[in-house]
């Protein structure tokens, strides 16, 4: 089966809805097309929770098209209000829904006029945005929202707390372990000694919105989403920020440095380098391991590093530093952001590649033939065909990574979680030919399929069962450089002669 | 075999009135014609029917889009000379999808098997094509006519429905029959637009105050030149028209023309006019 079309970030919608329905008691209405609705399928079956995906459609259907909607999405805001009594309902359309360019904030004024809750309606630019950046977006509307509402009615909370607080800002639902990071950051500030005052938006009311202001600072551990809404904050209360992702022993201590560094700027006076020396020392196994002697193995093996900006980013830096791995690529899907990913991990690998087109990243992959890729859910397809193993770092997430067991990414169990990861998706040393010599696992047909589908390439029968007789470890290899001599040479079968010609060219 | 035929033109350039008369022209041939309005503000058969008909959306909303239980006479209608008219209808502008009305309109009738039953079959479209929806009937047309003036925009706007032609005569049977000059009592722009994009001018109307007293009464010419036998010479163009067409002519698929380059040929006979000499002949046409 040949993919037609594969995006690594979705479309606006799924980001809006995905703030929406992390906060606690935030119904979200789309107006959309059947078919647009996956949303709820995709939460319901992902994220393991007892409720209902508060998500209503509000289908466009021929009525809608001939007449357009008149009281439809009116009536269905009016209705939901009714049926679940929300704080605050958002209305989104989907880019199908948003090519009829219907007036949708005119329903929303309408629908204000009956509803007791808040409505809003998202203010995404559905062909211009992808899902990450209108989550960044639709999460700095609903602050902001409530930060002029509170204001209006003079129940803003702008005295900061007595000891040291600070808003987590970007939890979101299907998030990549956003709630195993959002524990272990949870640990983390409590093990510093800072209060939790907020965390956004996941499981926050909106009426909590207005206590904002009194964190000493907010953190935001991902690029992607959660930075718009600590800009805003700063810029309305000089609310300082820190936007340190804390993922590896090295990241996690510049973190909390920075932490440092705010509360000592406002006149707390508090020192954290033994707290960071204690935990990267005995806390963190991460550290002693990667110099251990199983680490060693490791040592200088080449990976490739693909996914959103933040855990790309983060994962090149703990490769490079940390574990001594040769990262030769590194790249991100977020386009958008291109020059930031690029400032941060230009001098911890060979290569830098930003792109969207999952082929492009596959070929460099089988071009590069690294020892393990770290990548998403779709690195992890393109290692199976080439039989380099993959471990899972960023979204697009999978069933795989909402793990019942306790996996953080972030903090100094994150270091743990990544150390273990890294050392796992390797083959180690003498596996392969264990597997070798006990007829393992390996009993699957040798693949004849290159990365591309379309390979036009056809392997003659002897030269298939010589490819056979290759033992395991090798075999991928063998077969890639086979057919890359062979299809440098314009041959269209391979046959045993090809076969032992090509293995003259490579010398071996 | 049923010959189609999509009219297209400029907003208020007299699309109506004139396919109108084109569909009364085709039946006093003597061919059983239908005439569809694929236009939101279903206008298109007022000349026809002399009333508002109930359109297409207008029905499908009271039998609750049950297809199955509409009948061709629920949404066709009868008018003048036995010119059977639909209007598709459609949302109010901002609201649903006024080019997914015309598409379903088409699908609806084509289950009604009402397209076999026709010698001639006319869409009637809105002023230009906006989206796959209002270039639907291209889909179905044997031959779209453009109905224009003899002033910039109605050209330009000419250029762009010449250019979707273009796009469906790749995998239709459709070809562009030619301009119809409405309300045209000079040409010379029109001549040097069809120098430019070559293209036949199936026929020339003057201004005539009679064609548009008769879009106000709901009468086609014809009707109106019952009680008043000066007006035949009016109905003769349009006859001109439907013998034209029912001839089948070749047709062409226009050429491919830049927009810019158009944009500035056209204007630039506005800014820089150098033709006296062609004024004169011109003079002559309004005179026959």
């Amino acid at each position: 089966m040949k993919l037609a079309y594969w995006m690594y970030a979705g479309p606006a919608h799924i980001g809006t809805l995905r703030i929406a329905s992390s906060f606690k008691n935030v119904h979200a209405i789309m107006h959309a097309p059947l078919g647009d609705d996956y949303f709820n399928v995709m939460r319901s079956m992902l994220e393991r929770e007892q409720n209902f995906t508060p998500v209503t459609t509000s289908v466009v259907d021929r009525q809608v098209l001939s007449r357009g909607s008149q009281e439809k999405v009116v009536d269905n805001i009016v209705r939901k209000d009714g049926e679940e009594t929300p704080d605050l309902i958002v209305l989104t359309p989907t880019c199908t829904s948003s090519i009829l360019q219907e007036d949708l904030a005119n329903f929303v004024d309408r629908a204000q006029m009956d509803a007791h809750c808040d409505v809003l309606l998202a203010d995404v630019n559905h062909y211009r945005y992808n899902e990450l950046q209108a989550g960044d977006r639709t999460l700095k509307q609903i602050v902001e929202f409530y930060i002029k509402k509170a204001r209006k009615q003079g129940n803003l909370a702008t005295e900061k707390t007595a000891k040291p607080s600070v808003n987590l800002i970007g939890f979101t639902t299907l998030g990549f372990h956003n709630q195993h990071d959002c524990t272990e950051l949870k640990r983390l500030m409590a093990d510093l000694g800072i209060e939790v005052n907020l965390i956004l938006p996941e499981k926050a009311t909106v009426d909590q919105l207005a206590k904002i202001p009194q964190a000493w600072f907010n953190l935001c551990p991902y690029r992607e989403i959660g930075l718009m809404t600590a800009e805003y904050l700063q810029e309305e209360f000089a609310q300082p920020y820190v936007d340190i992702t804390p993922m590896g022993v090295v990241e996690t201590a510049r973190c909390i440095r920075k932490m440092q560094q705010v509360l000592n700027q406002q006149g707390f006076d508090v020192n954290y380098e033994d707290f960071i020396q204690q935990q990267t020392r005995h806390v963190s196994q991460a550290a002693w391991f990667s110099r251990s002697i199983d680490c060693q193995n490791l040592t200088g093996k080449k990976a490739v590093v693909f996914g959103d900006n933040t855990h790309a980013a983060a994962m090149t830096k703990i490769l490079a530093r940390e574990m001594g791995i040769h990262v030769v690529l590194a790249g991100t899907y977020c386009k958008y952001d291109a020059d930031w990913f690029r400032a941060e991990v230009s001098e911890y690998c060979d290569e830098v590649l930003i792109s969207e087109d999952n082929g492009a990243i596959a070929d460099a992959i089988a071009r590069i033939e690294p020892a393990a890729i770290f990548g998403t859910q779709m690195e992890r397809h393109v290692g199976k065909r080439l039989d380099i193993p993959c471990g899972v770092i960023a979204a697009p997430i999978h069933i795989q990574n909402f793990p019942l067991g306790y996996k953080p990414f972030l903090g100094y169990e994150g270091t743990n979680q990544i150390a273990d990861l890294v050392y796992n998706s390797f083959t180690l040393g003498m596996e392969d030919h264990l597997l070798e010599i006990f007829g393992g696992h390996d009993t699957k047909e040798v693949i004849t399929k290159g990365i591309s589908s379309d390979s036009d390439l056809g392997w003659h029968s002897t030269a298939q069962a010589e490819l056979n007789k290759v033992p395991g470890f090798v075999r991928g290899k063998v077969k890639r450089n086979t057919e890359k001599f062979a299809r440098e040479r314009g041959l269209s079968e391979i046959t045993l002669e090809v076969m032992y010609a090509a293995k003259e060219a490579v010398g071996a | 075999m049923t010959l189609t035929l999509a009219v297209y033109g400029k907003g208020g350039i007299g699309k109506s009135t004139t396919s109108c008369n084109i569909s009364t022209a085709l039946a006093k041939r003597g061919k059983k014609v239908l005439q569809i309005g694929c236009d939101p503000k279903h206008d298109s058969t007022f000349t026809l029917t002399g009333f508002l008909i109930p359109t297409i959306i207008d029905t499908l909303q009271e039998k609750d889009f049950h297809y199955e239980d509409i009948w061709p006479e629920d949404v066709i209608y009868k008018g003048y000379a036995g010119v059977d008219c639909v209007e598709a209808g459609g949302p109010p502008a901002g609201a649903g999808c006024g080019g997914y009305v015309v598409g379903e309109t088409v699908k609806l009738l084509k289950e009604l098997n009402a397209f076999d039953e026709y010698d001639v079959i006319l869409f009637d479209v809105l002023g230009d094509v906006v989206c796959g929806g209002f270039a639907a009937p291209l889909n179905y047309a044997d031959y779209c006519l453009i109905v224009t003036d003899n002033g910039f925009d109605a050209l330009f706007a000419a250029k762009r429905i010449a250019a979707s032609v273009r796009e469906k005569a790749r995998t239709h049977s459709l070809r562009l029959a030619g301009l119809i000059g409405n309300r045209t009592s000079k040409r010379d722009l029109i001549d040097k637009y069809i120098e430019a994009v070559p293209m036949p001018v199936l026929e020339i109307l003057p201004l005539i105050e009679d064609i548009r007293v008769s879009r106000v009464k709901g009468k086609t010419l014809f009707e109106m030149a019952e009680s008043d036998p000066s007006l035949n010479y009016v109905c003769d163009y349009y006859l001109n028209i439907a013998d034209q067409i029912l001839s089948q002519p070749e047709g062409v698929v226009p050429k491919d023309a830049q927009d810019r380059d158009l944009f500035s040929l056209l204007s630039d006979f506005y800014l820089n006019p150098t033709q006296p000499a062609s004024q004169t002949k011109e003079l002559d046409l309004m005179m026959v």
